[in-house]
């Protein structure tokens, strides 16, 4: 089984806040983060609007806030359980995995996504769905940082 | 939209609320506290295809890891 690319997108990181520079980082007043505008769809319903999302090779799934559950037609707590925890320690908060498409620029990809209150943000785009399926690089040393994708197809 | 100009439109709206931008994401079009207000502001104020933030309930440093 071999895989097969296709067209490059190359886009710049984003800059994202933070509550004060980091002692250890006094000159820097925001950060860089690798963010992907995505749209979901869940069955048949129209698409969402665009929204941000981190990408994240530490996470094993791709992560959703559950406010975008209603506007899909979707019932939250109908999906598969889980729980929702960090690599800090702390309270984990329930999630619920559904299988929806997600939508990156002109590609989009099926996936079983977790989708909870707990999370901070609008969405991580985690390994199983979108690693597996982008060919993904990273230029730090660009100013500024950007991010590479390429979709991939086994073939 | 410069970097310093999202920062500062990010910093500005309240905790756990979400941001509208212009779909090229080079202004600004509204703060509404859920995701569907949002939406529904934007596209209010002419911007069909808006690009949604979810912002979080402070701008800690996280680790993104899940």
């Amino acid at each position: 089984m071999g895989r097969k690319g296709y067209e490059r997108l190359r886009l710049n990181s984003k800059v994202w806040p933070i509550d004060h520079p980091h002692p250890a980082f006094p000159e820097e007043k925001y950060n860089w983060a690798w963010i992907l505008n995505v749209k979901l769809i869940y069955r048949h319903s129209p698409p969402t609007a665009w929204f941000e999302a981190f990408v994240d090779s530490g996470s094993p799934w791709c992560l959703f806030h559950a406010s975008l559950c209603r506007p899909l037609g979707m019932e939250l707590e109908g999906g598969v359980r889980d729980d929702l925890g960090g690599i800090i320690q702390g309270p984990k908060v329930p999630m619920y995995f559904h299988r929806v498409k997600v939508v990156v620029g002109l590609e989009q990809f099926e996936t079983m996504a977790g989708f909870s209150w707990g999370l901070t943000v609008g969405g991580i785009l985690g390994r199983r769905g979108f690693f597996d399926n982008f060919n993904v690089s990273f230029d730090s040393s660009a100013d500024p940082p950007t991010i590479e994708l390429m979709r991939t197809y086994r073939v | 939209m410069a970097p310093e100009e999202r920062i500062a439109a990010l910093k500005k709206a309240p905790s756990n609320s979400w941001v509208a931008f212009s779909e090229d994401e080079s202004r600004l079009v509204a703060y509404a506290a859920t995701y569907e207000e949002a939406v529904s502001e934007a596209q209010g104020r002419g911007v069909a295809d808006p690009v949604l933030v979810k912002v979080p309930e402070d701008w800690a440093v996280r680790v993104m890891s899940a």
